[in-house]
């Protein structure tokens, strides 16, 4: 028997849908989305060698309103040059990339034969500005929803949520327009309401598995970033404690002052005194206070 | 923001994983709390720790040229933080001088000359040249011939702002780095904390960023 406490999941409005919606838009559509997408991940498919397109479509991005998660939908016809490359990596730097566990998701639509040599090309790419990994997922057209098939959307839907074993699974949705995404998220949240009413075990069970996977990484992405900064701090010290500054002062102390013959040193603590720099009694008696500051 | 005098773009980049801003999202709010009406727009970013604050300003070049924006000036300043230096505080300050309220009128006065292509901190003004530091790390290592060899850059002299917080005439970086790639740049660049105790390219792009300016025939001008 699983002891547990879903009574805090009575409010269904709270909550994130348990599965991801991506919604595939081509470019042009970002404007009608400026205000966000429903409850999901917009799929943007661009073409990467276009490059009036990728950059409208980075500006569009950039000016949206609501800063919805988004991530690039590529259609590659072969490995993408350094360019195109470059096009996708600007993209990864947008704070509202879909990064799930610190890693840009692409969604890849390519011929089989080049999956794993486009996936590496964008991965190595992805890694010389910095990112530890991209997670490259594969797309099949036939896993691909359209507006026309919102009953078996609906019932596939429906059937993974009842699946006692699934507690991950994406769905890419293509839609032409922001009404069409916000009348399948309306269904969808509807259904899965519905669901949580009449199966509030298995909901808990699925929402606490997702909550915790995210707490996981999160704990991951902290402890990663902490042992980062002991290290980086543990540097700053050796330096401090090596001295070289002091080294590097003592040194222009020495050279700019102490080579000075002592006839010229002692004028210059006169010229001090008589300016007023220094208390003119220090001159001839130790225990006076030299400076005034 | 509220130090600016003049109609401005604000680029502004967070290091992605960084201990000091675990999990947080860029503050929404951020915009509405400039009081006047010279911000015209911000553009976040957010970055892996690559090639220090030159690499999160080269994601910002790269942003900016992407934008299309079309500016007279840039103003790079970032969040100095320098705790292995003793007199880091003072340092900072001294960097930021250039950005101060105060200043501006002064800098854009010193822009009047067509010649000056980029305005500092007096004080931040080095040249390689009496850099005991490095021991000519930045004169003719290996790095930095390479680097200017690859991207044509051949300075008359070897003045540099040091701290890389600086104004600069916009149109040479535009014309610079529609030429080289500002991320084709970043990739050289090191990862994580580096330090500047032995040639880094991180650092080379430090001076570099000023020798591309003053090969092309302008002039740094301290104030």
């Amino acid at each position: 028997m699983l002891a547990c406490d879903y009574k805090g999941l009575s409010n269904y409005r709270d909550m994130k849908p348990l599965f991801p919606i991506y919604y595939i838009i081509k470019p042009h559509l970002l404007k009608q989305f400026s205000s966000g997408a429903p409850g999901g991940i917009l799929a943007v498919q661009l073409n990467l060698y276009n490059e009036v397109e990728q950059l409208q479509c980075y500006q569009d991005i950039c000016n949206m309103k609501a800063k919805t998660p988004f991530c690039l939908y590529l259609d590659l016809s072969g490995v993408p040059d350094i360019p195109a490359l470059h096009n996708m990596a600007s993209f990864f730097f947008l704070p509202h990339y879909y990064q799930p566990g610190d890693e840009p998701e692409i969604l890849l639509c390519c011929k089989e034969e080049h999956v794993e040599m486009c996936a590496e090309t964008l991965r190595s790419n992805a890694g010389a500005q910095g990112f530890n990994n991209i997670k490259c997922k594969k797309t099949y057209q036939k896993n691909v929803y359209t507006s026309s098939l919102k009953e078996k959307l609906l019932n596939d839907y429906l059937a993974k949520l009842n699946n006692e074993t699934i507690m991950q699974h994406d769905f890419l949705i293509e839609v032409e327009d922001v009404s069409i995404a916000n009348e399948i998220d309306t269904t969808l949240e509807q259904e899965e309401k519905r669901f949580a009413n009449e199966n509030k075990m298995l909901h808990y069970v699925k929402h606490e598995y997702k909550n915790l996977t995210e707490s996981v990484q999160k704990l991951e992405r902290s402890f990663v970033a902490a042992t980062t900064e002991i290290a980086n701090q543990q540097s700053h010290i050796a330096i401090l404690r090596s001295q070289t500054q002091a080294a590097h002062l003592q040194n222009y102390y020495n050279n700019e002052y102490e080579i000075l013959p002592t006839w010229y040193k002692r004028f210059g603590h006169l010229v001090k005194a008589l300016t007023g720099k220094r208390r003119f009694r220090s001159l001839f008696d130790n225990n006076v206070k030299k400076y005034r500051q | 923001m509220d130090e600016m005098t003049v109609p401005f773009f604000l680029f502004y980049n967070c290091v992605a994983g960084s201990y000091y801003r675990i999990d947080e999202a860029i503050d929404p709010s951020l915009p509405m709390r400039n009081n006047s009406n010279l911000l015209q727009s911000i553009y976040f970013n957010q970055s892996p720790n690559r090639g220090k604050d030159i690499g999160g300003k080269l994601v910002l070049m790269n942003a900016y040229l992407r934008l299309g924006i079309e500016s007279d000036y840039i103003l790079l300043v970032h969040d100095k933080q320098s705790p292995y230096h003793s007199n880091s505080q003072q340092w900072k300050e001294e960097l930021f001088k250039v950005a101060k309220r105060d200043y501006q009128e002064k800098v854009l006065d010193v822009f009047s000359n067509k010649k000056v292509g980029i305005v500092a901190s007096g004080n931040a003004i080095r040249n390689e040249l009496y850099n005991d530091e490095n021991s000519k790390g930045y004169i003719n290592s290996e790095v930095i011939t390479k680097l200017k060899t690859a991207y044509q850059i051949n300075p008359p002299d070897l003045c540099f702002v040091a701290g890389t917080m600086f104004w600069v005439r916009a149109s040479i970086f535009e014309e610079f780095f529609t030429k080289f790639h500002p991320l084709d740049v970043r990739a050289q660049l090191e990862e994580g904390n580096v330090m500047d105790l032995a040639p880094t390219y991180t650092h080379a792009w430090e001076r570099l960023l000023c020798w591309l300016v003053t090969t092309k025939g302008y002039q740094i001008i301290g104030i």
